[in-house]
């Protein structure tokens, strides 16, 4: 292995859910140290690529590599060593419901190592403290005491437990307010500088593409694509990707949903012309009220209980009737 | 899309049918491999106490209230029940043979199996389930922890250990319920009552409930454990594996019931040559 091998390589990998395909011969590889953002449309199968390349999926074809080994005949027990070189944040932190914060930070260290718990302590303490939190405060609590951005650090915490060489984040910043984004792009970065780790982001928040990667990938969905088509569409830098000819890459990277409205309206066109109205088109066999057939509200009550229209024609010989559009006026009306 | 599905051909009765013994085929061959993978799992990794001892209460402890209720009601229905046909006969000094063969034997593990099944296997399927949805299960796979190995073997091992325990439970409390009432409310001899199970109640029909309360364990414990692994996305699809947790633990304790009267009554017959009571 030399140095310019990838640590994680997809080769030709496809994976497929049922008859629902979600990755078709997509390649992609990072190399050590680097920071790669994952980006692309819901379902586009972001997602399922990190899992993929943890192996926490099997692909239904291709080859995934680590350091330029193909893990496909390797065993269970291989594996599982072999992930621990691998942090993973998931979505939703995915901590441990039965466990407190500390257990759920040195859960990796009791189930691998046979450290003591004096030093699994301070392991766990230094973890919490560099994401910014008390351990104190935080160490005994349950994951449902905790906000999503907690959770998340709490999560990210947990993944740095065993000092990974690789650490994956699924959707970091999703769901949270634009601060504790921030608190996370910063996180990520820190990591990235204090334990020369490769992070790989999946993320549709673009001020982590702005502020975060070296390198933006984005896919796109299987479904849209034509044939023979690849599904990774762009690889480069951040940069690139907003000033980027695709428009597909450039439209998505500004938000901008112009030309996928229009396609999603084309799918909604109904077959058949609408039905009428009942109210519009179809004539009733009761009759909307008029000024003469409506009855007028009781008297007393400041304004009028059933309608949001003008009561002008109620008080049409009313002297002020003129100044008094609105329906929202008293009832009944004042003499001066 | 909507194309094809109109244009689908139906199914016909033929081929309806074989898709639903296929399913059923598959289902049961699925967590037969399951069952073996867990079982594997028990001699290369046993749990650690902290894992082990929290699902043991939760399994163990949490479910004497309950299944000392059921027991006590099972035993005084049986009284009720059987009083009436014994008194016509008067043979109601025997009340306390019928009862406690009737509960140590047959009806004590599979009601106590059927209470365990509702209140467990639907809170294992349920807890597994939602780890599963939320991702819960990845992450253990993730930190170098086998899910099966973490989460379905203490569970199996509980179920196995405790589940006997709580049809004895459940068996005390019935038979304690079942002379109180005979002696109490219909006026039995207590003397007799006792006499009389003496003389019906062999070692070989406790051994045959325990026996099945074994077996009911296990069965339990790896259909709730495979339905949770198998959960669908959503409350719906938790919801859904609760209710198949149940249904198939209650298919499989009547089925394991039937086999394993059926064998013991056999081999009850090969080692004594007579048919057990």
């Amino acid at each position: 292995m030399n140095a310019d091998t990838p640590i994680v390589e997809l080769r030709q990998v496809s994976k497929s859910f049922g008859t629902q395909a979600v990755l078709r011969h997509v390649s992609l590889h990072v190399r050590r140290g680097e920071t790669v953002v994952i980006i692309g449309e819901s379902g586009c199968g972001k997602s399922v690529t990190l899992k993929l390349l943890l192996r926490l999926l099997r692909p239904s074809s291709g080859e995934v590599l680590w350091d330029g080994r193909s893990i496909a005949g390797w065993s269970e027990r291989q594996l599982a060593e072999e992930r621990l070189r691998f942090g993973f944040l998931f979505q939703m932190a995915a901590l441990f419901d039965s466990l407190s914060v500390y257990e759920n930070v040195a859960f990796g260290l009791r189930q691998n190592t046979r450290l003591d718990e004096e030093r699994i302590q301070q392991i766990v303490f230094d973890r919490l403290r560099s994401v910014g939190l008390a351990p104190g405060i935080v160490g005994p609590k349950k994951p449902a005491e905790l906000s999503g951005g907690m959770r998340k650090r709490v999560g990210l915490a947990r993944a740095l437990a065993l000092d990974p060489e690789v650490i994956l984040y699924d959707e970091p910043t999703t769901g949270l307010d634009p601060i504790m984004s921030d608190v996370i792009n910063e996180l990520i970065l820190q990591t990235r500088r204090e334990r020369g780790v490769t992070s790989i982001i999946v993320t549709h928040d673009m001020q982590t593409v702005r502020k975060v990667p070296e390198r933006v990938v984005m896919l796109y969905p299987v479904a849209r694509l034509q044939p023979g088509e690849p599904q990774v569409i762009f690889d480069g830098p951040p940069g690139e990707a907003f000033r980027s000819k695709d428009p597909r890459v450039s439209q998505f990277v500004r938000g901008e949903a112009g030309a996928r409205l229009k396609e999603l309206s084309a799918l909604a066109r109904p077959a058949s012309p609408p039905l009428p109205r009942r109210d519009h088109d179809v004539p009733t066999l009761i009759p909307p009220p008029t000024p003469e057939t409506r009855s007028p509200p009781p008297t007393g009550f400041p304004y009028h209980p059933f309608d949001a229209t003008p009561v002008r024609s109620w008080t049409s010989n009313d002297s002020n009737s003129a100044s008094e559009s609105s329906c929202w006026r008293r009832w009944p009306p004042s003499d001066g | 899309m909507s194309g094809t599905l109109l244009t689908r051909p139906r199914a016909t009765l033929i081929q309806a049918l074989g898709a639903a013994v296929l399913s059923v085929v598959e289902l049961v061959g699925d967590m037969a491999l399951f069952a073996v993978q867990t079982l594997l799992w028990i001699p290369r990794r046993i749990p650690r106490g902290h894992v082990l001892w929290p699902v043991m209460y939760e399994i163990g402890v949490q479910s004497v209230p309950v299944i000392t209720v059921t027991g006590a009601f099972i035993g005084m229905v049986l009284a009720v029940q059987t009083y009436e046909q014994f008194a016509m006969l008067h043979m109601e000094n025997q009340l306390g043979a019928v009862i406690n063969v009737s509960l140590v034997k047959e009806l004590g593990p599979v009601l106590a199996g059927v209470m365990l099944a509702g209140r467990l296997g639907g809170a294992i399927a349920a807890e597994l389930g939602t780890m599963k949805i939320t991702e819960q299960i990845d992450a253990l796979t993730a930190l170098g922890a086998n899910p099966v190995a973490y989460l379905a073997v203490p569970r199996f091992i509980a179920c196995c250990l405790l589940i006997p325990l709580l049809t004895v439970i459940a068996n005390v409390a019935g038979m304690a319920s079942g002379w109180w009432f005979s002696v109490q409310v219909l006026g039995i001899d207590s003397h007799f009552y006792w006499f009389h199970t003496e003389g019906f109640v062999a070692p070989w029909d406790y051994w045959t409930g325990l026996l099945k309360s074994v077996c009911f364990g296990g069965c339990i414990a790896m259909i709730a454990c495979h339905r949770g692994f198998h959960c669908r996305a959503g409350a719906e699809g938790v919801g859904r594996a609760a209710t198949e947790a149940f249904v198939y633990s209650f298919v499989a304790i009547l089925a394991a019931d039937f086999l394993i009267g059926t064998w013991m009554m056999k081999l009850y017959h090969a080692l004594w040559g007579v048919t057990p009571l």
